[in-house]
């Protein structure tokens, strides 16, 4: 996760944890940390800001980067774990003299998903300075690029544009929005660039436009990014069994050509037909987790998705 | 050459009294590609041999403590009347931005050693060993000869030009007196292998042998306060300039200290940190803590703070836990607090201080202070555990580290103290608890094991699309053919 300062990355983490904790909308899926502390901590945190008051928003954060574990449950079965990386912006702000910067591009490489924070506040009004400025656009930009370069043949992580603080530019159209973040984001929407994108407007509540300190904690959309990511995720895992299950086909047919060949490689012919058929019990099993979150979690009117620059409807693909 | 702007002293000095040591290797000494520089004059000091051999050992030394930072030193070898004011680092650190012909060599595996070796009728200015110009001269030499091709890569440097002296003086002239002189150099400890500037994970920082601290040694402190402003995000916001190399390492104590903001509301996190070399002791706390003022970030959020000092060795007394020894460094910020640019630091310098300090005499638990940088010692957190640990720390000579008050075991498994209390700690039973540390990336974290082998089983894979997915998959993951 990356973002500026004071792009709400602390209270979307809350929010998102309790949400997801709870498997509010989620029909069956949860989130749990892997760690006692953080869960303590969340929880916590979660407590302060349901209260009323200037005590209910979470200090601002120390250090540049904090990591936390995750699982994530389906029908109280573990379906994946993965680390949380929150990096908290100084290099992405003075990009090119970064000490840590290498570290994070190599990060990156590992990376399944991508969240990138921008606040809601600089999406009201008309794109200006500031907004590039405080949201670090110029330094995630330029990772991007610098991502996409090292890529090559193999895919990128997935992107999701968290557009937090919503509730700030609720006045602002939807496509309107969208165009500005494209404006904002330019790499991610370029034609075969192989970006996998989703822009993800959430809000703590509806509310705490017009009262800061007194208005109602109703998060929105807060579990839709961590969903993506998974779907992203398994999308990416199934990719790799399925370029193995297409290799092992060609060497089982390589090795069936010919009735000597046959007879004298037999166990081999034999071995790799096991592993065909446990390679889709994978995918199978990968599907059906795709599907349910395809089927359960309605995105088509909160979000927006788009590959190679185009938008795309993640429904049509279960038809 | 030398920079006129650095103080010193003026000098009398011959020219060649002053001698460039070079020496520079691939990543283990010895290997091939090594280049010496020894003065032309080197028979007072040793042949050609014993010259090598030297360059090779203090290198090795200094690669022992982990060269990925610059590390200075002053060291007087036994049974010699020689200073070798000397310098270790990975070639990256002084070529900067220069190119040279080395294109086939990676220069982040090419060590350097570089010392001024001078007869210790001379004294070195020490306050000038972190002057950023100090090491040019040697420098230019080192890449002279590696841009040279000579067969049998030794090197006579060129002699030290005049104004080089502006670091060293003849000892009538000096201004201290003999006995501080002496007493400044012995504090180095000829026997130990250099002056480190160490990392927390490195071993030989936690060298049991004792430091020695100077009794008689004056009350010199310098600020050191991490924090935020209005408008810019955490940094240093103040600190001397000789500690600008150790940042990255002394910035890692402070951020730790000041982790999970939220339970240092109405509360003192205390910090004190021992090297062979500095000392820093200090408090985090919110800033409303001691002030009314400037005291909420832009976005409204409450800052946290850290406001402490830092010494030199040999290390005076350490402070009594009172916010009151610390609290008026807190207007270092208030001045800054419009600042809309981060690189608004404030160069502190050290100055004696007037602080409150604890009583010695109390009974301490010195023998339960951890002084091994593989392990934490961990108590639970009440102001007898904070005392005593306090008073035990003030009074070690050993290398260590504490925090007193930390929030999350978390940050005490994974931080750099080796010390330190956690706060509503019922789970300890024994104290202190000891954990050892372990890799980070060999984490098997506090959850089960989650092993889905339906996922741990993939093969490996070729540039190949696979054909029985659904369509929306193939179609989203192998391109456009598919769609």
């Amino acid at each position: 996760m990356l973002g500026g300062s004071a792009a709400g990355k602390t209270c979307y983490m809350i929010a998102m944890y309790k949400v997801m904790n709870f498997g509010i909308e989620l029909e069956g899926f949860l989130l749990k940390s892997s760690n006692i502390d953080d869960n303590a901590r969340f929880a916590e945190l979660w407590k302060l800001l349901r209260s009323k008051g200037p005590n209910r928003w979470p200090a601002s954060t120390v250090g540049e980067t904090n990591t936390y574990k995750f699982d994530f449950f389906y029908s109280n079965q573990h379906v994946v774990s993965f680390d949380w990386f929150d990096y908290r912006g100084g290099a992405l702000e003075d990009y090119e003299n970064a000490h840590d910067l290498k570290a994070l591009r190599e990060r990156l490489l590992e990376t399944s998903c991508l969240l990138v924070c921008v606040s809601g506040e600089y999406l009201a009004e008309d794109l200006d300075l500031d907004a590039y400025e405080k949201t670090y656009v110029s330094g995630i930009n330029q990772l991007i690029t610098d991502t996409q370069s090292i890529c090559e043949k193999n895919v990128p992580p997935a992107v999701v544009i968290v557009v937090t603080k919503s509730d700030l530019c609720h006045t602002c159209p939807e496509d309107e929005l969208i165009e500005k973040v494209k404006t904002m984001f330019a790499p991610l929407f370029a034609e075969e660039a192989r970006w996998l994108v989703m822009v993800c407007p959430v809000t703590l509540g509806e509310g705490l436009s017009s009262d800061l300190l007194k208005g109602e904690i109703r998060p929105v959309n807060v579990h839709l990014p961590i969903v993506f990511s998974l779907y992203a995720e398994l999308m990416r895992q199934g990719w790799i069994i399925a370029k193995s299950r297409k290799q092992y086909l060609e060497e089982l047919e390589r090795a069936s050509e010919g009735f000597l060949a046959a007879l004298f490689k037999r166990k081999f012919i034999t071995e790799r037909e096991r592993d065909i058929d446990i390679l889709d019990g994978q995918i199978r099993h990968i599907e059906d987790h795709v599907r349910r979150i395809s089927r359960r979690i309605n995105m088509k009117d909160k979000v927006h998705v788009f590959f190679d620059g185009k938008r795309i409807q993640i429904n049509d693909f279960f038809r | 050459m030398f920079s006129l702007m650095e103080r010193g002293f003026k000098s009398m000095i011959s020219s060649d009294s002053i001698s460039i040591l070079g020496y520079s290797c691939r990543s283990l000494p010895g290997s091939f590609d090594e280049w010496c520089l020894i003065p032309k004059n080197h028979k007072s000091i040793g042949s050609r041999t014993e010259l090598r051999n030297l360059l090779v050992t203090r290198l090795q030394s200094y690669r022992i403590l982990g060269i990925e930072y610059p590390h200075r030193g002053i060291w007087m070898p036994p049974h010699k009347n020689i200073i070798l004011v000397e310098m270790a680092c990975l070639a990256t650190s002084i070529l900067q931005n220069q190119s040279l012909p080395l294109t086939e060599q990676k220069l982040d595996k090419i060590l350097v050693y570089l010392a001024y070796v001078t007869s210790s009728d001379l004294d070195f200015n020490t306050s000038c060993l972190h002057s950023s110009t100090l090491f040019d001269e040697a420098c230019k030499d080192l890449i002279t000869a590696w841009t040279s091709e000579p067969s049998d890569k030794l090197f006579y440097s060129t002699p030290i030009k005049e104004n080089a002296s502006i670091f060293f003086r003849s000892k009538e002239k000096s201004k201290l007196t003999k006995e501080d002189t002496s007493k400044k150099l012995s504090s180095i400890n000829p026997e130990a292998t250099s002056m480190p500037q160490n990392t927390p994970t490195t071993k030989d920082s936690i060298n049991s042998q004792d430091s020695n601290l100077d009794e008689t040694s004056q009350n010199r402190w310098a600020p050191i306060v991490y924090g935020r402003t209005y408008n810019e995000d955490y940094r240093i916001l103040a600190m001397p300039a000789d500690s600008n190399e150790n940042e990255i390492w002394i910035k890692s104590f402070l951020v730790a200290s000041c982790r999970y903001p939220e339970k240092l509301r109405n509360s003192e996190r205390w910090l004190l940190v021992k090297t062979k070399k500095f000392c820093i002791v200090g408090v985090s706390c919110k800033a409303d803590y001691i002030s009314k003022d400037n005291i909420l970030d832009s976005s409204n959020r409450p800052i946290t703070v850290f406001l402490g000092y830092i010494s030199q060795h040999p290390f005076p007394q350490i402070p009594n836990r009172d916010i009151n020894n610390f609290k008026d460094l807190y207007k270092i910020i208030k001045d800054r607090w419009e600042s809309q640019i981060k690189s608004d630091r404030f160069v502190s310098e050290y100055k004696e201080m007037d602080f409150s300090y604890p009583d010695l005499n109390t009974t301490s638990i010195d023998q339960y202070l951890n002084f091994n940088e593989e392990q934490v010692n961990i108590w639970k957190d009440n102001e007898t555990r904070r005392q005593l640990l306090w008073v035990a720390a003030s009074k070690t000579r050993k290398p260590t580290s504490l925090c007193l008050g930390l929030a999350q075991r978390k940050d005490i498994e994974r931080g750099p103290f080796i010390n330190a209390t956690l706060a509503g700690s019922t789970a300890i039973t024994k104290e202190p608890e000891t954990i050892f540390i372990t890799n980070p990336s060999d984490d098997s974290e506090d959850s089960e094991s989650y092993d889905n082998t339906e996922y741990s089983n993939s093969p490996n894979y070729s540039d190949e699309q696979g054909n029985f997915f659904t369509r929306g998959l193939k179609a989203l993951l192998f391109g456009e053919e598919e769609r």
